[in-house]
């Protein structure tokens, strides 16, 4: 689903507060994503991207779930 | 009896490997009788070798481990060890556990309903894990590696002990429940907080199916 510019500023803001080092692996090698990565596909309405988006909301909502 | 695969062609699967790795270890540690096919070992983790091993023997817990996709799972060299609806009757009656990406879907319900296994774990969507970029290490990504190891680990590590399907999941979900509850409680400068949405997505993309009450 299209995501909202404000939901896409949101996690985009996420990803750049990661420490830089990070690169994450969606599966294969050819899907290793830096931050950089991340935030370009999210920009681009790519799929990935949007899987992105929907993994950060999905933790976010969890947090009102979880008693720490 | 386990029966675990796993490869060793990327970074993905050498990891999966090691942890495939662990496994083989625990199940002996504990007194159970492991069969680990993988690259070094005289039987590689090829369709051929899984089929005539399974027709052969009767392992009531099956543990893969591998790059995939809602159709098939891999093994040796990537190539496709289980198909959808072309051989998932090799598992019947057992206990299986993938960790491939998509593994949840198609496959997954087939692996059930049409090979009539008793259970089966999976995940729904891409499984994910931080790349160590030259092999370089820092605590955070070794502790986010763990974390994710550990919290995949318990699945097999309950059922080997004996548990249900429905116990190796909460195991998993308590285990990574522990390491989210310590990476919220580190030192914001860590930002280990701003990695956590990989280990929760991974747990949330665990996907039981069949009888859940099942145990090996």
């Amino acid at each position: 689903m299209p995501y909202s510019e404000d939901i896409k500023e949101l996690v985009i803001q996420r990803i750049k507060v990661m420490p830089s080092d990070i690169k994450l692996c969606f599966g294969g090698d050819e899907m290793i994503l830096s931050q950089k990565d991340m935030i370009e596909l999210i920009k681009s309405n790519d799929e990935i991207g949007e899987e992105i988006i929907e993994m950060h909301l999905d933790y976010l909502r969890s947090i009102k779930t979880t008693v720490i | 009896m386990v029966f675990i695969t796993s490869y060793e062609k990327d970074y993905v699967t050498s990891n999966l490997h090691l942890w495939a790795t662990e496994i083989y270890n625990f199940a002996k540690d504990n007194g159970v009788s492991a069969v680990h096919f993988h690259d070094k070992h005289k039987s590689k983790a090829t369709k051929d070798n899984v089929e005539k091993y399974l027709s052969k023997k009767n392992p009531k817990f099956v543990f893969i481990s591998g790059h995939g996709d809602e159709e098939k799972v891999c093994g040796h060299k990537d190539e496709p060890i289980f198909i959808f609806n072309h051989n998932e009757h090799f598992l019947k009656n057992k206990i299986v556990y993938i960790v491939a990406c998509g593994s949840g879907e198609k496959l997954g319900y087939s692996i059930v309903d049409n090979g009539k296994a008793k259970a089966f774990i999976g995940y729904k969507k891409r499984f994910c894990m931080p790349y160590n970029e030259g092999r370089e290490c820092t605590p955070l990504k070794n502790d986010l590696v763990t974390a994710i190891k550990e919290t995949s680990n318990a699945i097999p590590e309950s059922i080997i002990k004996g548990k249900t399907v429905n116990e190796s999941i909460n195991s998993a979900r308590i285990k990574g429940f522990k390491w989210r509850k310590d990476f919220q409680r580190r030192d914001p400068i860590d930002k280990a907080e701003t990695i956590l949405w990989v280990l929760h997505y991974n747990i949330s993309c665990l996907f039981p199916y069949g009888d859940l009450n099942a145990s090996r």
